[in-house]
């Protein structure tokens, strides 16, 4: 241990020489025994490993330094608010600097090794500052200090010292800010400001014929990508109890994949196929429960089915062939929607024909759904006999008011069933 | 070396003559007293309560404002300040849009969007603000699963757009009514295309619709136009992806997931039920247009959006090249391309990692002024949530990295930002190098095979000790070189980021 730094820290903290004596000693007692510490060097980063220690004011602390780089290097531990006047200190050692180790001798100076060479280590002994504070390490060799820092934490007694925190140390991680979003997953609108989304939504079980423009989703087989063969388990054939090999089915689920489902609070909801162009089914009692497709809120990970849950009770299905549909026409094409009068009004292209689409609210009982075809054509809605819910077709402004009357007996919706998910 | 010491200094090791002389030499001491401040700093943005902070995509409009697509809480807008808590939002779009993950700003009053069931284009008609119309510009097949998310739309550079299908995971489901033809055949593997079109990277305009351009993609959740007419894709590790890659994207070529192959015409024309996971790997090896760049794993676990660094110097000195963001590690990387025998190939490297970036990059964009870099993070649903919006501010500070890689015949030309002291850098062990190559496989990821550890016969330095010529013995193409920088210091400074890995498709002639 150098002299100077030693005087520096005695007269800068004004520390008497008892006391300092008396951390010098090696008392077998566990409370002065010194708390060791140990530096390295980064090898070719110009940083130290350990950029955080903690010592207790006043405590007696073995600091072993060393020099693994390729660079001559020192530490040199100051007071807290030192850095300047020791830079300035620095600067000032000119070409003096490489023979006094780069450690100026000026005050604010706590503790400083020798400018140790490559794989030169030193141990440095010394008594923690009493004065608690956050005292900073650095390099003094001209440059390094950007980067060659890090800090001494002086606690007081009887504050616990944290571990040492290093360099290599996993950084510490940004916490997700969905967290404290407050975004719910039972969203909600008003009857006269609707809350619109498109997402996944669930088939409660329509009339197959209502999917009439969509493809037909098979049941599939689990599948190795390593051997690029189906999975298969052993299963005893239940009359000849022979095993075999057999493929292990992934069921295909009752959803709708270009939903638009809107909530005007919850006395109305509806879900519209963007697909099919056409109104699917409508309820009562809330809206949806995003939590298995979105994950538990606030901010869940994937969940098991990817589908929302129907909050409430289904007071209209769609079924059979689509009522505006004539026999000749091709799929029909979604073009969007407009929010007309607050609602979203559909827009969507039946062979020649475009057509606007609106769902009006309403509480109880039944609701009505619009229809004008662009350019001034009459929609020819055709009620279908399975379409029980349609009481009465209208003309009202050139176009279509179709009465829907909820159903005599409200249908709950069950949740899906949640398939087995085996992860590979 | 350079030699003109004071006396003293020559008891020292040559070595720290050297050192020392230079950082004598080039006034460090001067620059002794600044404030030692990182030349890039991260800002958190906060975003209204009530708002999923999972963005899909960031944008400008013409007026200076900051757009932010959200994945299921509509569209958000917002004149930039400069303490980022103080962004007075508007909600454009208060309507939860499907997994919204591509944006483009046409105007203040017009955002073209893509969502998992469509390609929107969301108007504000009356100009208040906010958006009354939704206007379907082109439809996305959909199996039903969650994975079926869309990257873009980005501008062609004419009146049209590019825009990414990922395929379906097996960890999803399949509905039992398809928007769209199912397909029997495709719904077979890990990620698959059992309906038209995954795997794709379409073309919109509004004159010709949606054409699909290229295939053989699993999971691109990142596309760009490049300034100079090119096309990038960066693609997901997985099945048929040994690591993550980036593609140059030319038309009608096949990118080496094989799922996609079924909705190719061509593919099929012999056989309506041609089962592509059944053709041997030799063959679609030999199909396949090779990735330009190939990230190693531990560089970027979940590659995202490129963005070329446009800002002619404002955002520091990498002005031309890409950054990536990744959305599973708090990392940006860099890339340095370069044509070699007619295809891109080039190196990655980090921009920027840890230090106050989140994890789960997704989306970037850079502010009108260039000196910030706006980031959207969101990795929800297929791993644990990291959500949130930051940017980046280049404070103007110096900035020592890795400025190019360039491939000779016999070796590499690394370019530095700055003037790298003499020293350890002048030596072969400054460049201890890792040769290995992926191999083409039907696994989900794979290791590095075939890994060799090289070091550079020669170092050559230019005299103005910005360039350093790395001669080795032998270059291989179809390897990937990933060179590990120790003790490459300027002014004493260590290198910002010492891992840059070369893709080797093509060798110099």
């Amino acid at each position: 241990m150098r002299p100077l730094p030693l005087l520096a820290l005695a007269s800068t903290l004004g520390l008497a020489p008892l006391l300092f004596q008396t951390a010098q000693c090696q008392v077998s007692e566990n409370a002065t025994a010194p708390l060791k510490v140990s530096i390295k060097v980064l090898p070719g980063q110009v940083r130290f490993e350990t950029t955080r220690f903690d010592v207790t004011a006043g405590k007696p602390v073995e600091l072993t330094f060393s020099n693994g780089c390729i660079m001559p290097h020192n530490l040199v531990i100051l007071k807290p608010d030192a850095e300047p006047a020791v830079i300035a200190g620095v600067n000032a050692l000119g070409l003096e600097g490489l023979e006094k180790n780069f450690v100026p001798e000026v005050p604010g100076i706590v503790a400083a090794t020798k400018l140790l060479q490559p794989q030169a280590k030193e141990v440095l002994t010394f008594s923690a500052p009493q004065e608690t504070g956050d005292y900073p390490y650095v390099c003094t060799f001209p440059g390094h200090w950007y980067t060659m820092r890090g800090v001494m934490r002086v606690r007081a007694s009887g504050v616990k010292l944290e571990a040492a925190q290093r360099v290599l140390d996993k950084p510490a991680q940004v916490p997700d800010a969905l967290k404290h979003s407050e975004m719910s997953h039972k969203p909600m609108g008003t009857m006269d400001h609707p809350f619109v989304m498109r997402t996944f939504a669930l088939d409660p079980g329509l009339d197959p014929a209502v999917f009439a423009h969509h493809g037909v989703g098979k049941d599939a087989v689990k599948y190795d990508p390593a051997t690029r063969l189906d999975i298969t388990k052993k299963e005893a054939d239940p009359q000849t109890g022979v095993v075999r090999e057999i493929p292990i089915p992934v069921p295909s689920l009752k959803g709708v994949a270009g939903a638009i489902a809107v909530s005007h609070g919850p006395d109305f909801s509806y879900v519209w196929d963007s697909t099919e162009c056409r109104l699917f089914y409508a309820w009562r009692g809330g809206f949806l429960d995003m939590n298995p497709y979105w994950g538990q809120e606030p901010g869940g990970s994937r969940s098991k089915v990817y589908l929302p849950l129907i909050v409430g009770h289904l007071v209209y299905r769609a079924s059979g062939a689509m009522p505006l549909a004539e026999p000749n026409d091709p799929s029909p094409v979604f073009l969007g929607y407009k929010m007309e009068g607050g609602l979203p009004e559909f827009r969507y292209q039946l062979g020649q024909r475009v057509i606007r689409e609106k769902v009006l609210p309403s509480a109880k009982d039944g609701f009505e759904v619009r229809v004008t075809v662009e350019g001034g054509a009459t929609p020819n809605w055709k009620v279908n006999a399975a379409d029980l819910d349609v009481t009465t077709v209208r003309s009202e402004n050139g176009g279509l008011a179709v009465a829907v009357k909820d159903r005599p007996e409200p249908e709950h919706v069950l949740p899906p069933a949640s398939p087995k998910h085996e992860k590979h | 070396m350079r030699t003109s010491l004071s006396p003293f200094v020559h008891s020292l090791t040559p070595f720290r003559n050297a050192l020392l002389s230079l950082v004598l030499a080039s006034g460090a001491m001067s620059v002794f007293a600044q404030e030692a401040k990182p030349a890039y700093q991260v800002e958190e943005i906060p975003v209204p309560k009530g708002i999923a902070p999972e963005i899909g995509g960031l944008g400008f409009t013409p007026s200076g404002k900051l757009v932010v697509l959200t994945r299921r809480s509509g569209i958000l807008t917002a004149k930039p300040t400069t303490d980022p808590a103080q962004m007075q939002w508007t909600r454009f779009s208060d309507q939860s849009l499907h997994n919204a993950n591509g944006l483009f700003v046409v105007s203040d009053r017009e955002m073209l969007v893509s969502q998992m069931p469509e390609l929107t284009r969301i108007i504000d008609l009356d100009g208040d603000g906010v958006a009354d119309e939704y206007r379907t510009e082109a439809t996305f097949n959909l199996s039903g699963a969650y994975h079926e998310v869309t990257a873009g739309p980005v501008p062609d550079g004419k009146d049209g757009f590019f825009i990414a299908l990922n395929t379906a995971s097996h960890s999803g489901f399949t509905f039992e009514h398809t928007r769209g033809p199912f397909s029997e055949v495709s719904r077979r593997g890990r990620n698959f295309a059992s309906v038209e079109y995954r795997g794709w990277v379409m073309h919109w305009d509004p004159k010709t619709g949606l054409t699909p351009w290229a295939k053989g993609f699993r999971s691109p959740n990142g596309i760009q136009f490049g300034p100079d007419g090119s096309l990038w894709v960066t693609d997901n590790q997985g099945d048929f992806r040994t690591t993550n890659p980036l593609y140059n994207v030319q038309k009608n070529a096949f990118y080496g997931h094989p799922s996609s192959l079924v909705w190719d015409p061509a593919y099929v024309q012999n056989n309506p039920k041609r089962d592509p996971l059944k053709q041997p790997m030799e063959e679609l090896d030999a199909m396949r247009t090779p990735a330009a760049v190939l990230f190693p794993y531990g560089f970027s676990r979940s590659p995202a959006e490129p963005l070329f660094e446009l800002t002619g110097g404002k955002f520091g000195p990498f002005n031309g090249q890409m950054l990536v963001a990744d959305a599973a590690a708090p990392r940006i990387i860099r890339v340095m391309l370069e044509q070699v025998d007619g295809a891109w190939q080039g190196a990655c490297v980090d921009f920027y990692s840890d230090h106050g970036l989140r994890n789960g990059s997704n989306r970037m964009v850079f502010s009108p002024d260039g000196t910030e870099l706006y980031v959207g993070q969101t990795m929800r649903e297929w791993a644990n949530a990291m959500e949130g919006l930051q940017r980046i501010r280049y404070n103007g500070g110096r900035v020592f990295e890795v400025l190019a890689m360039h491939l000779q015949k016999d070796g590499f030309e690394l370019e530095f930002t700055q003037p790298v002291d003499i020293g350890a850098a002048d030596q072969p062990s400054a460049f201890n190098t890792e040769t290995y190559w992926y191999e083409y496989s039907s696994s989900y990821g794979g290791p590095e095979s075939d890994a060799k550890k090289v070091r550079p016969t020669a170092v050559r330095w230019s005299a103005d000790r910005r360039k350093v010529n790395l001669t080795y013995a032998q270059m291989q193409s179809q390897r990937v070189m990933r060179v590990t920088l120790t003790g490459v210091t300027s002014n004493a400074q260590p290198l910002g980021h010492t891992m840059v890995a070369y893709t080797l498709n093509h060798l110099a002639k």
